[in-house]
């Protein structure tokens, strides 16, 4: 029997085209309709979003939604809520409620774009790092470590009280020192990624190196950034919240949840004017918390390994 | 089979005593201590249009000679040449004139596509980067390719998930056949299949051999699947070719005991055709960091002598090369 | 194992070299020069003048950096800018109260966390384990500087109970009494922060060591379930749990900064923002170079704990 006579026996009885199963049974969930499913289950995560949602719109409307000019002096010092200030006012006289929603601006200001700029930084290290490999991994990856090394709030402090407080600076601030977590993050996917047989056959088909790392590799490794930058963006928020409250964030009199607190560093605001103070403060709780539920849903929607 | 007209060609590619070594790291300063020797000075060379089944237990090395072809390993020492141009110290640049001849088909069919694109993007985007066909062209070329693999073109929209094995290792042939390659090395391509779906896929490379007239380098670990695809047959052991020749002289005839135990482990269907005397090699493949001196396979022979411990054999003979002091 | 110790250690070279290098650039862009920070300010100006001649002030960067590096190596971070006190000084004054608040932060932390999580884990999906990690994220998501004021209104304020802040009571005994009333607010403070971070991490290497098949096989055994879980399985899921508490080091240095303004804990955090405000740069490079080393050597010490508890750790 020679080698052409099996070859034609098989093929006679398979069927060059195999069957295939019929569209319906086949067809699936595309992935992200996966995750959008895994994502509802998380309660807390949707009422997150629900509550981002309305404090985003709350952000953009502000001049339509705010009763007064956030600036405007009004003829009441620390005037407690009443119908005309539904919050009352500052200690300068100015509408609590219309600062408390122009400052979701600098807040969510703050979460998106310190987060944006460190998990650019730190994916094209960390995608740099972990394709690469050899020297350009060691200098990157001893840089984080150093980066690592000072703890976030005191360096931001005194990279802050260097380079002068403003809204600017903080966020570039943030963003600049960041990128370390999201850098390893990167690298440890970018290492497992490029072991798998679909990078090689990028590479035997003559695929540019930045093709593979941005076309081939980054779409695969973008749920684990996407979860780490939802945390971020939470952890943004608390330290924009809490230089402002110390006075080295955003400056008055443009309004921040932070610098709103300022003023109960005196024991009478403390103690006989919580309106001034307690409002901003859940307001960044509750902004933190529904971040952080997000997170832990994507966390929970994204992992392959968490099906529940 | 044409056999002899083959063998009057050039080759079309040509190993000539390849050598990779991995360094094993210790210490403190990470210092190498040793070396991983997967490829040990192996040479051979394939024709045009003909099929070389590289076949040897997992760890010998024969993935890894397949990878240095297609350039994802850079060999130790050695050199590869495709159709006379030495490719070994190309530059990446260089080497992508290269490229588009000499492709790869891997194992394992699950991890061998990116499963974020669908499945025109994973064949059209060679097309695109190396300009096979002008841009209009492109999702034609694309339908013609999964015709040619044998799947429908209205599946061309899905993703690797929605597909089992032997389709996407189908998809896999598909998108290696886009560059228009003159080798293709396959790396096990049906080991991870089922048998039934492997017969398919086996008639399928046949099938486009002789369409296209390809050369394949076709590694296995048994000798199973090679059969039926090879012209040729070399077998290695722990990193060095022991034996290489003509599919049927290596059934027929097998000289190197480890070719030899290699085809008793091979069932064989009819019980009365049986081997009656089956050579069973015991023990473990040694480690490659300290291969055994002498001959790598003294130490399971079941025939070894005296000089085998000391002395390496070489490849000797033209059409039927063994290494064995006990055959040459 | 030893190998793998002096590997650690010999990686931790480099990057507290890295530390002084940021450093010494942040003092770059502030105003002044380093190397005229270090010298006595109460020099005369041609004292000053002749300083900065010996010590070469026109060297390019890298001399200056390695004269400073030189003097650090001497224990000399300068003078401070505003009390005009050696910065090696003024810190090591403020290093106990700190030491003291973070020690017990980490303990009402771990103290909360460790019997919260465990039972979070043991009854999983129950209302109490909801209950248990919501909490945990309440305790993450809360600023710790609004906890601080709203303790701070509620239990001193309203109900009069703890000291509003300060170490002791001026002009009162400085007794142990009265130091442990002042020392509880900002410690529970700190402390919450960390118990939110820890419950998750306590509840889900717990839940990993239950779902292990020695524990089955330990039930299976006929075991009672009280000693299945507390010999069998908290051993095993606690000890990672301790040697990682280096690791909030970092968290609990940044969060001493803004509880020590709050409470007016006289240690190095409140010391950061009075440098900040006084604009002294040298004591506040020197602080920031201490919060490094001191994190980077509880990462050096966690580690090599790990490695002699956890004895699969590779020699990577």
């Amino acid at each position: 029997m020679s080698l052409a006579n099996i070859k034609h026996e098989d093929e006679a009885r398979l069927g060059h085209v195999i069957p295939m199963v019929p569209e319906s049974t086949i067809k699936e969930e595309s992935y992200l309709q996966m995750v959008v499913r895994r994502f509802k289950k998380h309660k807390l995560a949707v009422i997150g979003l629900f509550v981002m949602i309305v404090l985003g719109l709350m952000a953009i409307f502000a001049p339509i939604i705010a009763p007064y000019d956030p600036y405007a002096i009004n003829e009441t010092f620390s005037a407690p809520p009443s119908p005309l200030h539904w919050l009352g006012t500052d200690q300068v006289g100015r509408d609590i409620l219309s600062r408390l929603i122009y400052a979701a601006r600098v807040s969510l200001m703050v979460g998106v774009g310190a987060v944006a700029i460190s998990v650019a930084i730190g994916t094209i290290l960390g995608l740099l790092s972990g394709y690469y490999g050899g020297k350009i991994d060691m200098v990157i990856m001893r840089l984080t470590d150093v980066f690592m090394s000072f703890p976030h709030l005191m360096l931001i402090l005194v990279v802050v009280s260097v380079v002068g407080p403003s809204l600017t600076n903080v966020i570039l601030v943030m963003g600049l020192l960041f990128w370390t977590g999201v850098a390893r993050l990167v690298r440890g996917s970018v290492l497992q990624v490029k072991q798998l047989d679909y990078v090689k056959a990028s590479i035997v088909l003559g695929l540019s190196t930045p093709r593979i790392l941005f076309q081939h590799i980054l779409p695969n490794v973008i749920a684990p950034i996407l979860v780490n930058g939802t945390f971020g963006i939470a952890a943004a928020i608390i330290i924009e919240a809490s230089l402002s409250f110390l006075g080295l964030g955003v400056q008055p009199p443009t309004a921040s949840w932070g610098n709103m607190l300022t003023d109960a560093q005196s024991l009478t605001v403390l103690s006989s004017q919580p309106w001034i103070w307690v409002p901003p403060g859940l307001l960044i709780m509750l902004t933190v918390l529904s971040v952080n539920f997000i997170g832990d849903g994507l966390r929970d929607a994204l992992d392959p390994k968490s099906i529940k | 089979m044409s056999n002899v007209a083959v063998e009057k060609r050039e080759p079309l590619i040509t190993v000539d005593g390849l050598k990779t070594y991995y360094p094993i790291k210790k210490g403190i300063l990470s210092r190498t201590v040793g070396h991983i020797k997967a490829v040990d000075g192996v040479s051979f060379s394939i024709f045009e249009g003909e099929t070389l089944g590289l076949v040897g237990e997992s760890g010998c090395g024969k993935s890894t000679i397949g990878r240095s072809i297609v350039r994802l390993e850079n060999p130790t020492e050695g050199k590869i040449f495709f159709q006379g141009d030495d490719i070994t110290g190309l530059s990446n640049k260089q080497m992508s004139d290269y490229r588009s001849n000499l492709q790869i088909i891997f194992q394992d069919p699950f991890s061998s596509l990116n499963p974020r694109k669908r499945i025109k993007d994973i064949i059209a985007e060679p097309l695109k980067v190396h300009h096979i066909v002008p841009p209009k062209d492109i999702q034609k070329r694309v339908d013609e390719l999964l015709d040619m693999v044998g799947l429908p073109k209205q599946y061309k929209n899905r993703y690797p998930h929605e597909f089992s094995g032997g389709q996407r290792q189908r998809i896999g042939i598909a998108r290696a056949l886009s560059l228009n390659p003159k080798l293709i090395v396959c790396d096990e391509p049906v080991s991870a299949l089922d048998v039934s779906i492997q017969a398919q896929v086996l008639n399928l490379l046949s099938d486009l051999q002789k369409e296209l007239n390809l050369t394949y380098l076709f590694i296995a670990h048994g000798l199973g699947a090679v059969k039926y695809i090879s012209d040729r047959i070399a077998v290695m052991y722990l990193g060095k070719v022991v034996e290489i020749a003509k599919t049927e002289q290596i059934f027929k005839n097998p000289k190197h005991p480890y070719s030899l135990a290699l085809l008793n482990a091979y069932p064989v269907p009819n019980p009365n055709f049986r081997n009656k005397e089956r050579i069973v090699i015991q023990g473990d493949v040694p480690s490659p960091a300290n291969p055994p001196k002498g001959c790598r396979f003294h130490t399971r022979c079941p025939i070894a002598m005296d000089i085998c411990r000391h002395q390496v054999p070489e490849l000797k003979g033209t059409d039927h090369a063994v290494a064995c002091f006990a055959v040459n | 194992m030893f190998s793998y110790i002096i590997r650690r250690l010999l990686i931790t070279i480099p990057i507290i070299f890295g530390v002084t290098i940021i450093n010494f650039l942040i003092i770059n862009m502030a105003p002044g020069n380093p190397v005229e920070m270090m010298i006595d300010p109460n020099l005369s100006q041609e004292d000053i003048e002749a300083r900065k001649d010996a010590l070469g002030l026109n060297a390019p960067l890298y001399v200056q950096y390695f004269n400073w590096l030189m003097n650090l190596l001497k224990g000399d971070l300068g003078f401070s800018m505003s009390t005009f006190e050696p910065v090696t000084q003024i810190i090591s004054e403020r290093l106990g109260p700190t030491i003291l608040l973070m020690g017990t932060a980490l303990f009402i932390g771990l103290f909360i966390a460790i019997p919260l999580g465990i039972i979070s884990a043991t009854k999983q999906y129950s209302k109490l384990d909801y209950f248990v990690t919501g909490g945990a994220f309440m305790g993450i998501s809360i600023p710790n500087f609004f906890l601080g004021l709203g303790l701070i209104y509620i239990v001193s304020l309203q109900l009069n109970l703890l000291p509003t802040g300060g170490m002791v009571t001026l002009g009162g005994d400085n007794g142990l009494a009265d130091r442990t009333l002042h020392l509880i607010l900002p410690s529970v403070v700190l402390g919450i922060g960390i118990a939110g971070k820890k419950i998750r991490y306590v509840r889900s290497s717990v839940l990993e060591t239950l779902g292990q098949d020695y524990l089955r096989t330990a039930r299976a055994k006929g075991l009672r379930e009280f000693i299945v879980i507390n010999k069998h399985g908290l051993r095993n899921a606690l000890i990672p749990i301790i040697t990682v508490i280096g690791l909030e080091i970092p968290l609990l240095l940044g969060g001493a900064v803004i509880i020590e303004q709050i409470f007016q804990w006289p240690g190095i955090g409140q010391l950061t923002i009075s440098s900040i405000m006084s604009r002294d740069y040298p004591t506040l490079m020197g602080l920031n170079l201490l919060a490094a080393v001191i994190v980077v050597s509880a990462n050096l010490l966690t580690d090599i704990v790990y490695s002699l508890v956890d004895p699969r750790i590779k020699y990577e």
